[in-house]
Parts: C-alpha cells; structure tokens; sequence
C-alpha cells in the first residue's frame, strides 16, 4: 500500500527507459509515444529530486502513525473489523470450521465501539438481520441413536461455518423444522459454535425465537463427560463435539453459559440459580473445576496442569455462575495473587511468558469476577498503554504483541478489557460500550439473559424502557 | 493428487454460504478444490483409501478440520490400517502446527489402540521430549506427557527428567508444575521436607524467580492443610522466613507477607513492596489494609 502510492509509477519508468534508449533501439516492439507528447528528459538530478521526494512522503506518513501510535482510533478500529466481517484473507482459512468465533469477536467488538453502521436502530436493521439470517443457517440437527445407554433422541446446535456443504437455508421463510433436513450432512453440535451463535444473536437484537431451548440443551448434556470409571480426570467436563474431541475447561464455560443464556426460555418465570442439574449435572461440573485449581492459586485447562490465563477466566466464570467461587477459593486471596501477578504492565498468561494482549480479558476479566467488578487492583495505566501499543497504526485492529499482525480474536479481547476496565482516554472520550463480562457478551445481551431474575414487574417496566430509548435512538 | 483423476464418479459439491456470507474467507483455489470433494465424501460417507487420501489433504490445509479428523478416523477403522505410518503421518503434521488440539487429540486416539505397555509409552514419552526441545512451555506437549505417564504408570524416573528440565531454565513454570504433579501424582507418601530443601536451594539460585516461591508457598499451604498427611516439617517454615527476609525480592518478600506471624512485619514489608512492586501498589495496599 505505501509503496502503492510512491510516484515511480509504471508510466514514467517506461517513459524514462524510451526516452533513454538508444537511437537504433527506438521502434523495436517497445511502445513509441504519441507524437504530440514531449518528455521531460529525467536527468540524475530529477531521479534524486523525485526519490528525495517520496522518501520526505514516506517519512511523514511514517511520522504520522509514529505520531498517533499509542492513540485510540476508533474509526479505523472499526473500519478493521467492517473489512474482517466482509471477508478475511487466506491465512484465516486454518479457522474455516470456526468462522462463528471470528463474526462473534467481530460484531461484540463493534459493539463494544458503539458503532452506528451496525447497531443504529433503523439504520443498521437490514444489516443486522441479514447476519441473523447467516449464523441460523448454521443451526443443526443432530440425531443420538441412544448407543450412550440413553433414548434416542434428536438434538440442536450450531456449527461453525458451511465448510460441510449443506444447501443455504432461511429459518425466516421456513419454519424451524423439527427433523433434521434429509439432505444434510449428518454431524455434531458443536459447543464453542452454539456459545458464540446464542451471543451474537442476542448482541444482534434478535430473541432466538429460532431456537429448541430444550433440545439445545440435550445437546449439551450429550457432551458431558460423566462416567466417572471410563473418563477418570475429565469426569464432570465438557468435550466440544461428538466427533472426537478433547475435554477442557473452555467447554465447561461454553456448556454453562448456553445454559445461562437458554435459562429464561426454559423456565419464564423462575429466576437463574446455577444449582438446578436437569441438563448440565453442576455437582460434577463443580468436582472437575475444584480438581483443575492448582497449588498457586491459579486455574488449569485440565485438572494437574500448569495455571493459564484462559482457564483462569474460564473456571472462575463457571464458578461464578453457579455461585460457587467461595466454596472453591475459601480465601479470595490466593486466585487474586495468582492474577496480580500475571501483570507485567500488559498481562502474561502464565509464569514466566511474555505479555500478550488477550490475557488483559482473560486475566483481567477473572480478577473483575472477584472483585465484584471493582477493578482494585490491576494498574490500568500501563495495561491501557500496552494495549494501545499493540493497536495497528495504519490498519487499526489490535495484534498479541507491538508490531504483530491485527487479528479479530485480539481485538476483541483488547477491547474486551478496555471495556471492562471504564477506559475513555482519547479518542474514547465519550466511552465504550459496556459488555457483560462473565458470559462474554454485550450488555445488552447480557441484560436480555439475565432480565429472568428480576421479578415480572421490573421486567416489564424495563421493557417499556427500552422501546422508549430505541424510539428516541431510532429519531436521532 | 489430480482429484478429478482420483474421483471421476463424483461430483463436487461447492460451498453454499448463502447471499451475503459474514467472516468469508478468500481460500486458495487449492483450498476450494479439496474441500469440494470432501464435502461430497461427508454426503456419501464414502469409506475408503482414496477418501483416506483425501483427508490427508484436507488436514494438510486446515489441520483444525476436526471432521476431517473424524472421517479420517473412520476410514482407517473401516479399512483396517495399520496404526503405525499413521503415527508417522501425525507427528509430520504436528511438527508443522505443535499447538493445534485436533492433532494432539487424533495421536491420543492412535494410541489408545497403539500402546501395549510401558515399555511403548517410554517410547512415546522420547516424542514429548523432541515437541519441547524446540518449545519448552507447549502446553499440549505438557498435558500428553502426563496422559501417558498417568495412563500406563510410567512415573519411574519422571522427577529426575523434569529436574533437568527446571535444573536448565529454573523458570520454566511449566516443569515446576509438571513436578508437582509427579510428587502428589502417583499416590503415596510424600518426603515433603526433601521438597522444601529443593525448593528453598532454587530460591537461592534465583530469588527474582517467582516460581519456586509459588512452589514453596504451595507446599507449605498443603501440608498446614493436611498435618498428618505428610512428613513433618516443623522447623522449616522458620527457616525459610528467615532466607526469604534476606532477599530483596518481590517475591520472597510477598513469602513473607503470606507466612510470618508478626504483624509489625507484614505491614513494614507490605508498605515496602508498594514502592517497590509499582504496577500491584493498588494490591499492596490492599493486603495492608487487610492485616
């Protein structure tokens, strides 16, 4: 791109090598120009006095990114991920199955950026609704022929791209069918996909009227490891898929959370209380997080491993959705140590490793789960710094590290903890959207899922509210 | 590979992403070509050598293609393959993308058919050495090494390696944790004062290194927990109060804080680490506040 723009063009290039080719060379296959054009003879001088010349532009260009570096631009940011979100270049092809992931972090982090091309009431509904329309096209049917001992049964979820080949469907102009289409290719709900589809639909402002809460929810409990003989270690976790899949703690978060989010469809008129294991057994799941903790107050992927920033998160929110972080941390003090520790200025994700800006939410996003939400004690000043550090001066988006490629995964999780840290520094000034931080989500989804522990009073008085606040939205 | 050569009775079914697609990825025509036959194999669920083949090349562009995996999978149970070149196949494809789980988790099935005993899962062990010599910290490495040593009860031998491993880069964490999990893995009693000598000597080899403190700290937490459990270490806790206090380090000072008994002490090392350990003056502050 820079050198795109570097004045050597292709024209006077060839314009100089004619104007210099020798007299008996001229007119041989080399393109003669137009009698009526006259050619600046380019002398060694003019060449320096060009090259001179764009070096000076390069050079400020350079500056002026110098210059900004370290600002927050939100334009660009969100001019980054408008590009990611209408296509993504060839090395994103290793994340073909997982393309819900990369709209999920897209479109929270467009959120997050209060941005008006999306999220305007009016403005951005066609928008929205053709991206609804897409993700419940990755919505599956899964038969389970009964051989785990159980009945057999029809169950639902999502995957993460249409890498299977299956025909373009619209859940708008057929209703939600009840047996899986004939034509489409069998396989397995996938976890991580149904998470990040039932969050960004609701970020989308859609009710997922589209969706068997229930057989969801069947779904999810098929992938529960709970043969305590048989999965030794992984009794009480979670796999991703039925296809062969490791067990790990970011299931147990994805299993919960869908549960979560499912909860006010499942049951209107009672309030969420984490206890309840008619789908995900909470006993076990609590035996597997209790086993994953580790001798320094850190959390592990699996129980045994090494503490890691991802499981930190993970665990906590687990725990904290099902209100156990005090039955598993009888002082507070030690995962708080453990996450205190992991800051460098950005945050690490384990002992010992370098900073990398995706920790700021994992491990930022744990502590702010035992805090209440109080933030007390990261030092934001240097953490904001070195996410800023790493945001693209040119392209916007956000890479791992200073000078690493921007990517949607750390963008999200940059913005994530900048979100949840209150940060409106500039170009921020007015603030960013707020996020819910334990289910990983916008606000706003975050109150539709949780609007089922208010009693129906409050919630009906919420709701009128909040059409009030659309209709003034939508008026300006 | 000419796929069409390869495939003349089928045809390739092309991916239907709809009217306006979010997140769409510009694939190499190689890409779309592979994938198209794939696509086509999942309808048919054809189970064959060729199909073999095929994912092979459908793992080879995207190794996170886990039903790639699972196909792949199903076409060696149905054909009856051996195991073994497929191991071959997998450590190749591994060496290329050591962080991806699909490929650790399709080894982890091989084996479960593969392994006939210790001596085969020492084998496999020499494996998880070569993944963390080019990358020490592998997390996945770290796991499988401990499914196996878990699995077929090769723990003979596992404390000695990993002391190499921490004795080389003593802030490797991951072989401080890797130790913990061999020393209260197995089962059995615990010479937890013989821990807390090590423990203490890599302390004073290094007393900016967070590690063995958080080790030590873990140590000791443990058996204040469970007294009769473990061998006494009474005496010891005297003693390491005594060396942390001797080191101007954030972390032995932080031992401090947790352990020592006198308050006057705390407080005086908390109020240091608050100028000291700038960027968690905020928690400092807060660990004051609290004694």
């Amino acid at each position: 791109m820079l050198f795109g723009s570097t004045g050597l063009g292709a024209s006077t290039s060839a314009q100089t090598i004619v104007s210099k080719l020798p007299p008996e060379l001229k007119g041989q296959g080399l393109p003669e120009p137009d009698g009526e054009v006259t050619f600046e003879e380019i002398t060694p001088e003019k060449l320096a006095e060009m090259q001179a010349q764009q070096m000076a532009k390069m050079k400020a260009a350079a500056e002026l990114a110098k210059a900004n570096a370290g600002k927050f631009d939100l334009s660009k940011n969100a001019r980054y991920l408008h590009y990611s979100l209408s296509g993504l270049p060839e090395p994103y092809e290793s994340l073909d199955t997982n393309r819900l992931t990369l709209a999920h972090f897209c479109i929270q982090s467009l959120y997050i950026l209060k941005d008006q091309r999306l999220f305007h009431v009016l403005k951005g509904k066609e928008v929205r609704d053709r991206m609804i329309k897409w993700i419940y096209n990755l919505k599956v049917t899964q038969v389970l022929d009964g051989s785990d001992g159980g009945e057999p049964k029809t169950v639902e979820g999502f995957v993460g791209g249409t890498f299977l080949g299956n025909a373009f469907k619209d859940v708008f102009q057929s209703p939600s069918s009840a047996a899986p289409n004939a034509s489409d290719t069998p396989t397995s709900v996938h976890l991580a996909m149904t998470y990040c589809a039932l969050l960004t639909l609701l970020t989308l402002g859609d009710d997922l009227s589209h969706v068997d809460a229930h057989r969801i929810m069947l779904g999810v409990k098929s992938l529960q490891n709970l043969d305590r003989e048989k999965d030794g270690i992984l009794f009480g976790s979670f796999k991703s898929h039925g296809e062969g899949s490791e067990s790990d703690m970011r299931f147990c978060y994805c299993a919960l959370t869908i549960e979560r989010v499912l909860w006010k469809l499942l049951h209107p008129q009672q309030p969420w209380n984490g206890k309840d294991s008619t789908y995900v057994d909470k006993g076990a799941l609590l035996e597997f997080v209790k086993r994953s903790k580790c001798y320094d107050g850190g959390i592990a992927l699996l129980p045994d491993q090494e503490s890691h920033g991802g499981s930190y998160f993970t665990g906590l929110a687990t725990l904290e959705l099902m209100g156990s972080v005090d039955e598993v941390f009888k002082d507070r003090a030690e995962p708080i140590d453990w996450g205190v520790m992991r800051q460098i200025g950005g945050m690490q994700g384990r002992r010992g490793k370098v900073e990398d800006t995706c920790y700021s939410y994992w491990v930022g996003g744990g502590l702010n789960i035992l805090d209440g939400g109080e933030n007390l004690y990261l030092d934001k000043e240097p953490l904001h710094k070195y996410i800023l550090k790493c945001q693209h001066p040119m392209y916007g988006g956000f890479g791992k590290a200073e000078g690493a490629p921007p990517d949607v995964l750390h963008t999200f999780y940059s913005l994530g903890y900048l979100s949840l840290s209150g940060f409106a520094g500039e170009g921020a000034e007015g603030g960013l959207g707020d996020i819910d931080v334990t289910l990983g989500c916008s606000k706003e989804a975050g109150d539709w899922i949780r609007d089922v522990d208010k009693t129906y009073e409050v919630q009906v008085k919420e709701k009128e509210l909040r059409e009030l606040q659309a209709l003034k939205a939508a008026s300006t | 590979m000419d796929l069409p050569t390869v495939f003349p009775d089928l045809t390739p079914t092309p991916q239907d992403d709809g009217p306006s697609p979010i997140c769409a990825i510009q694939y190499s025509p190689n890409f779309t070509e592979i994938m198209s036959y794939f696509r086509t194999l999942l309808k048919t669920q054809e189970l064959s050598s060729r199909a073999l083949q095929l994912t092979a090349l459908v793992v080879e562009e995207n190794a996170a293609n886990y039903t790639a995996w699972w196909y792949r999978r199903k076409c060696l149970k149905s054909l009856n393959s051996d195991l073994g070149p497929e191991l071959i196949f997998t450590s190749e494809i591994g060496g290329s993308n050591p962080k991806n789980y699909q490929i650790w988790y399709h080894r982890r099935a091989l084996l479960s058919d593969l392994l006939g005993g210790k001596d085969d899962a020492k084998y496999e062990l020499k494996y998880v050495d070569a993944v963390l010599r080019d990358d020490c910290k592998n997390y996945h490495a770290w796991s499988h090494r401990q499914y196996i040593v878990r699995s077929f009860g090769v723990w003979e031998g596992e404390k000695e390696w990993v002391e190499g491993v921490v004795g080389r880069d003593g802030r490797n964490n991951s072989g401080w944790s890797y130790r913990w999990f061999v020393v209260f893995g197995e089962g059995g009693e615990v010479d937890l004062k013989s821990e807390v000598t090590y423990t203490l000597n890599q302390c004073t080899l290094d007393p900016h290194n967070e590690s063995p403190f958080k080790y030590l700290t873990g140590l000791l937490k443990l058996s204040s927990a469970s007294p009769d459990k473990f061998l006494n270490v009474e005496g010891r806790m005297e003693e390491c109060l005594e060396k942390c206090k001797g080191w101007d380090s954030v972390h032995a000072k932080c031992f401090v804080v947790d352990f020592d008994e006198d308050e006057e002490v705390k407080k005086r090392v908390c109020r240091e680490l608050m100028e000291e350990d700038k960027v968690r003056r905020k928690y400092w502050e807060g660990r004051l506040a609290k004694i």
